[in-house]
């Protein structure tokens, strides 16, 4: 994982030198485990260089440092990795685009951060795959960054923080909200695809990469055409991403995206080592394995079967064993099993963990897409117009009526169209009174805002895209990480580029990817409609440690401060009692809540003057 | 196949229960009479009814029927 601390001022300033002073004498003095990469006015920057795979490329001229793993964003090339940053980099155009320049011409998975000493603007870029973590705060005009908040507290660079209780009620609402705040109202992180520049005092967020802006750059409506270039640039990111990684561990859900990860894989010219994991249980829908041998026997690969829960997670004491995060997350609760995966890689010499994930998004599957307005908008009523609506109506489950009367609301509405990603969860547990102090723009990432001429479909994804780049797994701190090979620049914009009516052609889930990858998968693989899922794990994870769960939550913290209804959580978490799938979700995201309030509690008592 | 083809045109969005007795009654127009399955699981509960031919499922897919546990057969 990448573990680095950066501190970034404007030199000119003279307000700022006492802290400056204090926090870079704290980072130059830090233990051996900690290498100084720049210590310039305006930057100092450590990393922890033995962590594997951490990496640090100082800018020319000492503009600034990038963490993380650089590639040449021409796909039209044999992919190639950035070892360290060429001469020919420009950082008079870094300047100049003000960051724009580096999402331009490099792609890969990193945190930036440079000085623009003449101007007197400093920056911090995360792209847009978001695999780096980066998370900001500030202290007597100091710019503070961070990848791991464990390592902010120790070395004590941060002021003093409080909780965001405003957030934590969000939390409550959204489950995990795709936003910038955490849940300390002096932290904030950085959002896949942003920068935050700094000038005179004053933090401006802007995005350098915008999927409301890509979608509409030279349109791939020709299917052949975007069957090609989908297969070519999918190809392509998993070239790259093999040239890291050496000895992968692949996680075989039995689905097609991983399938097509693993075909990919067995066509990569560097020829990595692959061996795949498949997790099941025996719920319903939740042993898939006779796929994931279908797709391992067709690759030559060996496959791991290991089941859900193997790691010995429970919802019992042990939860309160996690590490301290910037915000509260469901990944909390399965710290273990993200453990134990990493583990399982370690022992069998692998690098990295790869899975599927990404293509749910970028091949598109989702039963809210009404791409039939898509069609319309591009075309009108000429062409194929009745048998893409008729598509649409077998995609999404309805009639032929439905969707003519969704077109039709959609065309006479002045509302935009909103397809209620969020909200078919509810917050059954959350006080009434903290529910109405969030409001809707609370909840919502940028990206969904002001998106009202974008085409309904692009909408969808892109608030899909939203949701998947700012998970908040990147937080938990691991020895390998989580690196899906599908959440890559290139993937991300061919995927906006093809309108969803070509995505979805034949009202089938990732229509245009079954028929690009039809070698790549077996036939099996290929025709499913059904995905698995892990409710019956969820459920029994839940039934198992309902009594400790119910304490927990009825005498804690969020009951102490009025944000969750004890009477709702007692009905729910009543011992032998069904559990309704509706309240799975909202009573993880009620626990992880708590278990993170009592880990940030814990840490700040014992982190106060006098402890 | 033709059922599913016309199913689309009919004014009422997909539902187990009223989408197996319509092809129930559609099938019996041929003298052809299926089995009506009715199917549940439990933590998280769910109940879902299927029509099935012998051992073939004729709406939705194997791999959802599967996953049920059948209580009742008409």
């Amino acid at each position: 994982m990448h573990h680095y601390v950066v501190i970034m001022w404007d030199p000119s300033e003279d307000a700022s030198s006492a802290s400056v002073s204090s926090l870079r004498s704290k980072l130059v003095a830090t233990g051996r485990q900690w290498s100084c990469v720049m210590d310039h006015p305006g930057v100092v920057a450590i990393h922890r260089a033995e962590t594997f795979g951490s990496r640090a490329h100082l800018l020319p001229d000492r503009a600034g440092v990038v963490f993380g793993s650089l590639f040449s964003a021409r796909t039209d090339l044999d992919p190639c990795a950035v070892e360290c940053i060429p001469q020919s980099f420009s950082v008079s155009n870094l300047f100049m685009t003000r960051g724009r320049y580096l999402l331009q011409e490099y792609c890969g998975y990193y945190a930036a951060f440079f000085n623009d000493i003449e101007r007197h603007r400093i920056s911090a870029v995360r792209d847009c795959s978001a695999k780096v973590p980066c998370f900001f705060s500030k202290l007597d005009g100091v710019n503070i960054y961070f990848s791991f908040l464990a390592d902010a507290l120790e070395l004590n660079l941060l002021p003093d923080l409080s909780i965001n209780w405003h957030f934590i009620a969000t939390y409550l609402f959204a489950t995990e909200p795709r936003t910038a705040d955490c849940g300390f109202e002096q932290i904030t992180q950085l959002l896949a695809g942003e920068c935050i520049e700094t000038r005179d005092g004053e933090d401006r967020r802007t995005f350098l990469w915008d999927p409301r802006e890509i979608w509409s750059r030279d349109p791939i409506t020709n299917y052949f055409e975007a069957q090609r270039q989908l297969r070519r640039v999918t190809q392509w990111c998993v070239d790259i991403h093999a040239l890291k990684n050496r000895d992968i561990l692949l996680q075989l859900s039995g689905g097609f995206d991983s399938t097509v990860v693993l075909g990919c894989l067995r066509e990569s010219g560097s020829r990595p080592k692959v061996t795949c994991v498949t997790r099941y249980s025996k719920g319903p829908e939740e042993d898939e394995r006779h796929y994931a041998r279908l797709a391992a026997d067709a690759a030559g690969v060996r496959l791991i079967e290991s089941e859900w829960l193997e790691s010995g997670l429970a919802f019992n004491e042990q939860l309160l064993r996690v590490p301290l995060l910037p915000r509260p997350s469901l990944h909390l609760l399965v710290a273990r099993e993200h453990q134990y995966k990493s583990d399982l890689a370690g022992n069998i010499g692998a690098s990295s963990v790869w899975s599927g994930e990404g293509g749910d998004h970028f091949f598109v599957r989702g039963l809210a897409v009404l791409f039939a307005a898509d069609y319309l908008r591009d075309n009108g009523l000429r062409g194929t117009a009745l048998r893409v609506i008729a598509d649409n109506a077998r995609y999404s489950h309805v009639s032929y009526w439905t969707i003519f009367r969704q077109l039709a609301r959609r065309n006479t509405s002045r509302n935009p169209w909103n397809p209620s990603l969020h909200q078919e969860d509810g917050a059954p547990f959350l006080n009434l009174d903290a529910a109405a102090a969030v409001l809707s723009k609370d909840t919502a990432h940028p990206w969904t805002t002001g998106v009202e001429s974008i085409p309904t479909g692009k909408q969808w994804q892109i608030r899909e895209f939203a949701d998947l780049l700012n998970r908040a797994a990147t937080m938990l701190d691991r020895a390998i990480y989580d690196n899906p090979p599908l959440v890559s620049q290139p993937l991300m914009e061919l995927s906006l580029r093809i309108p969803t009516y070509v995505l979805l052609r034949g009202g089938r889930h990732r229509g245009l990817a079954r028929d690009a990858f039809s070698d790549l998968v077996p036939t099996a693989i290929r025709d499913r409609e059904s995905k698995g899922n892990t409710n019956s794990v969820n459920a029994r994870l839940l039934g198992t440690g309902c009594q400790y769960i119910r304490e927990l939550l009825l005498d804690g913290i969020l009951a102490r401060e009025h944000l969750v209804s004890k009477y709702s959580l007692a009905s729910a978490l009543t011992p032998g009692k069904p559990l309704a799938l509706r309240d799975v979700f909202p009573l993880l995201s009620t626990l992880s809540a708590e278990v993170w309030l009592r880990t940030a509690e814990s840490t700040l008592r014992r982190s106060a003057p006098g402890n | 196949m033709r059922f599913n083809e016309f199913r689309a045109a009919f004014p009422r969005n997909y539902l187990c229960l009223y989408d197996s007795l319509a092809l129930m009654l559609y099938l019996a127009y041929f003298s052809v009479f299926p089995n009506w399955v009715f199917g549940v699981r439990s933590n998280p509960f769910m109940a879902h009814c299927w029509v099935q031919y012998g051992r073939t499922v004729l709406n939705g897919t194997d791999e959802e029927a599967r996953s049920y546990t059948p209580i009742m057969i008409v």
